[in-house]
């Protein structure tokens, strides 16, 4: 059976000819894709650069669940 | 082995322009939010990129080339049908994904003691880390494997007077070169450098494939190529290389497909590194928006690396080599495949700068992640006094090094006897329990602690036992084996916890610590307007 410009064997039915189309469609889409992602992006990244310079940082904000006893006590910390 | 000097050039520059932008925005690093998450400043088209840099490794592009050898296309079925379950789930109502991203939590294990107890957060912490580092124990190895026979390089190679294995010498880079990218900058240079990478690799892979299409037959010709490629397809995987679910022994079938979309579904709760990447978007609306477009869009990067696998299977037949054992060929089919095609000059630079890109972005990705919760959830809690930031920072580039040693020594050992996806899978099975105590934390105000140790331990005891059984009865004389598939292990396990979960939640007379997340997010979203 000859679909498009490709000849498929046809006792496999539509799954053959439709997954060939599937993938060519879904490749091209892609690729369309991935220019726009990359043209986004690279405003996104001047974005992060900017935010990483102007925002104020807080020390607390390292992974911890402090409990409120824990925020009750004085800390003590390494030097 | 063919490497000429424009692909030398293009690898040195392609390496200086990453290595260029590492070392400026370590720089930039601030503080451990920054270092860890980016300070939550990433932004959703910057996030996609990275993400399409960081699900693209050299390790998975192995794995997806080896699946294409051996299953042809018939993936893109079981991805389209996946797609229709979790676009919507993910992409659309955020399920799960945009509540995590409200809690604040930059882990698992962290989110796991907010909302039940410090001891599970250990618990689970040390599980999901080992089930992790053990996954990635085939990275190095697995990469280096694929590389050298790329490249048609020798087993062994002279170093200094010795000879050494060549694999081993590749496995050193493929680790020293994340450990440099991680220690510079931590999650943010991985964000801005997979993004790069995520670029590089679709143009490298694209033009790789769209060559080994043309060349399919002779003289090269794309419409000719692709008819070549397309007839090989069904003249050596017949039904099985275009219907997942056909009469056949070599198809992926039903069983396979649930097992995979409940997996996908749960380690979305519980994966370090997916985790990670949310937990680093600026709001919850980024994430749900993230999953969908990288997820709709992304199925086509996949089928252009499945189809580089489908090529080798199309030209070589199902059959290796006399002397390369027949567990081991599909693993090594397809960069046989590319080093006896040959690739042009400047493609290969290109692609080998990908390569090893693609091996940095992934590494880095899941390395750091579980570096952090090695030390947020197995070293710091029983730490007395907290860690300074600089501290903090320290431990977990320490822990990286450490990890890195540990994958080389596993490399040393290491040969192919499972296809890679069957690895990786097997480990995050390991993993799926802490999905399903998450997932009930976040949406059901009566799970309770009880009920998580019980899921947790069903679902850590019987995969181990499953794995264990199976090497046991493999090295009886005779052919035995357990009646039931390692996926149907995997289905009735997470059955089994589901129902642990909420039995020993309802008998528990602790007090629910639930918070109202959905609130949280709505609120969120509707701040950042």
């Amino acid at each position: 059976m000859i679909l498009g410009f490709i000849q498929f064997n046809p006792e496999y039915g539509v799954w053959s000819w439709l997954t060939f189309w599937i993938v060519i469609v879904s490749i091209i889409l892609t690729l369309g894709f991935t220019v726009v992602v990359f043209i986004g992006g690279i405003g996104d990244l001047r974005f992060l650069l900017k935010a990483m310079d102007e925002e104020t940082v807080d020390e607390s904000d390292d992974g911890r669940v402090v409990t409120p006893s824990e925020q009750a006590k004085p800390s003590s910390s390494d030097a | 082995m063919t490497f000429s000097p424009i692909d030398l050039s293009i690898f040195a520059v392609g390496f200086a322009f990453f290595l260029g932008w590492a070392i400026y925005l370590n720089a930039k690093c601030r503080s451990v939010a920054d270092y860890l998450v980016s300070g939550r400043k990433v932004r959703m088209w910057l996030g996609m990129g990275a993400g399409i840099g960081g699900e693209i490794g050299l390790i998975s592009i192995a794995a997806m080339c080896e699946q294409g050898y051996l299953h042809g296309f018939s993936f893109v079925t079981i991805n389209i049908l996946s797609l229709l379950i979790v676009v919507p789930l993910f992409g659309i109502f955020g399920f799960g994904i945009e509540r995590f991203r409200a809690t604040r939590a930059m882990s698992v294990p962290q989110y796991v003691e907010m909302r039940y107890s410090r001891n599970l957060r250990v618990l689970i912490g040390i599980i999901n880390c080992l089930a992790g580092v053990l996954q990635m124990c085939i990275f190095p190895i697995g990469g280096a494997i694929f590389v050298r026979r790329l490249l048609g390089a020798p087993e062994i190679t002279a170093v200094a007077g010795m000879n050494v294995p060549t694999d081993w010498i590749l496995m050193v880079i493929l680790l020293v070169c994340p450990l440099i990218f991680t220690t510079l900058g931590g999650y943010t240079t991985l964000m801005v450098t997979n993004f790069f990478q995520g670029m590089l690799v679709m143009l490298a892979l694209t033009w790789l494939f769209l060559h080994l299409v043309c060349h399919a037959q002779n003289p090269p010709s794309l419409v000719g190529g692709f008819q070549t490629f397309w007839t090989g397809l069904e003249d050596n995987l017949k039904s099985a290389g275009v219907n997942p679910f056909a009469d056949n022994p070599d198809a992926y079938g039903w069983q396979w497909f649930i097992f995979l979309n409940l997996m996908t579904i749960l380690l979305q709760f519980s994966y370090g590194p997916y985790l990670q990447q949310y937990a680093a978007m600026d709001k919850p609306k980024t994430v749900s928006r993230s999953y969908l477009l990288s997820q709709v869009f992304g199925f086509g990067r996949g089928l252009i690396v499945f189809g580089i696998g489908v090529a080798a299977v199309a030209a070589l037949g199902r059959t290796g080599p006399p002397n390369i054992a027949a567990a081991q060929w599909s693993n090594y089919a397809t960069p046989y495949y590319l080093a006896m095609t040959g690739i042009p000059a400047g493609l290969m630079g290109l692609l080998l700068v990908a390569l090893l890109f693609a091996d940095v972005a992934v590494t880095d990705k899941y390395i750091l992640s579980w570096s952090t919760s090695i030390v947020n959830d197995c070293i710091y809690p029983f730490r007395k006094a907290p860690f300074t930031p600089k501290q903090h920072i320290r431990a977990v580039r320490l822990t990286v090094l450490s990890l890195c040693v540990l994958f080389f020594l596993f490399g040393l050992t290491y040969t192919p006897g499972m296809t890679i996806w069957s690895f990786m899978w097997l480990t995050a099975n390991l993993i799926g329990g802490s999905g399903i105590v998450v997932l009930a934390g976040m949406y059901w105000r009566g799970a309770k602690t009880l009920g998580a140790y019980a899921c947790v331990a069903v679902c850590v005891v019987v995969p181990i036992a499953d794995v264990v059984t199976r090497l046991v009865l493999a090295r009886l004389p005779g052919a035995h084996s357990l009646p039931w598939t390692p996926e149907q292990t995997g289905l009735y396990t997470y059955l089994a916890g589901a129902i642990l979960m909420v039995v020993g939640s309802l008998c528990s007379p602790e007090q629910s610590r639930f918070w109202d997340l959905g609130k949280t997010v709505r609120e969120l979203n509707a701040k950042s307007k």
